[in-house]
């Protein structure tokens, strides 16, 4: 069976929405945060499908852009959490409710 | 040949995902997240994407893995906080429902997308010579903006990272 750009985006709809379960039931905020860089790397994918099915490298570019994107927020939200931790002392989802009191 | 490697890269990164997302340790979610993102990183060159291709295991599988990696060490979270922090059935279940119903509508949505065109590439496709001349041409100015956000980013992790000395 000959793959097509169907099987690339379905493959991609799948993984963003393992990433969406992650994000929606995990406590850990380490975990949702692998969780959303799997989303990304799902929407990177069907750029790149795309870039395939359209034979021009501009969604490279902006995957290019994601990727570099990514990075950024990693870096910030990262030292976010480091943040939240030396206050709190805890990385549990649920206890971080100040803003909702 | 091609379908061997789809689905043998697919099988991979499905399953790193879903390691990623219900393991209880985060070192095990990080590992998982790292092999999911280098079978990605196979679909990538076999769609002809040849500096995403490094890209992806360069700054994906590479920095940003390892930068999740030395927070996990660096929080150091106890076994007893991680039990607290395991999936619960009921939201797990609940999740798990949304997710399907979600994953089931937009492949529904997308049915009947058309193939891949017949014709060849063209020669240098995807190379970093072929993106870096539409980089540096029609996307110049977010490329500038892109290396500004990238100095903020910088600068913003070191003043969070500093404070409390």
């Amino acid at each position: 069976m000959a793959i097509t750009l169907s099987h690339y985006v379905g493959l991609a709809v799948v993984l963003f929405f393992i990433g969406t379960l992650g994000v929606l039931s995990r406590r850990n905020a380490l975990i949702v945060f692998m969780s959303i860089e799997l989303q990304l790397n799902a929407v990177n994918l069907v750029f790149a499908a795309f870039a395939r099915y359209w034979m021009r490298v501009d969604a490279h570019v902006i995957v290019f852009f994601v990727i570099a994107i990514a990075a950024v927020e990693a870096a910030v939200g990262l030292a976010i959490l480091v943040g939240i931790f030396r206050a709190r002392r805890t990385v549990d989802l649920d206890d971080m409710t100040v803003m909702n009191e | 040949m091609n379908g061997v490697f789809f689905w043998a890269f697919a099988v991979i990164s499905v399953a790193g995902g879903l390691v990623t997302v219900t393991r209880r340790s985060p070192l095990t979610a990080a590992l998982g997240l790292a092999v999911s993102l280098i079978a990605v990183a196979g679909l990538f060159a076999m769609l002809a994407a040849h500096l995403l291709f490094i890209l992806q295991i360069l700054v994906y599988a590479g920095a940003i893995v390892v930068l999740i990696i030395f927070v996990i060490m660096l929080i150091n979270q106890q076994p007893k906080e991680l039990d607290a922090m395991r999936l619960r059935g009921r939201r797990f279940i609940a999740s798990a429902a949304i997710c399907a119903a979600g994953c089931a509508l937009t492949l529904r949505a997308l049915r009947g997308l058309p193939d891949f065109p017949p014709q060849g590439l063209p020669p240098g496709f995807g190379t970093a010579a072929d993106v870096g001349i539409v980089t540096f041409g029609a996307y110049l100015i977010p490329f500038e903006i892109l290396g500004l956000i990238l100095l903020v980013g910088i600068l913003g992790a070191v003043v969070l990272a500093k404070r409390e000395g």
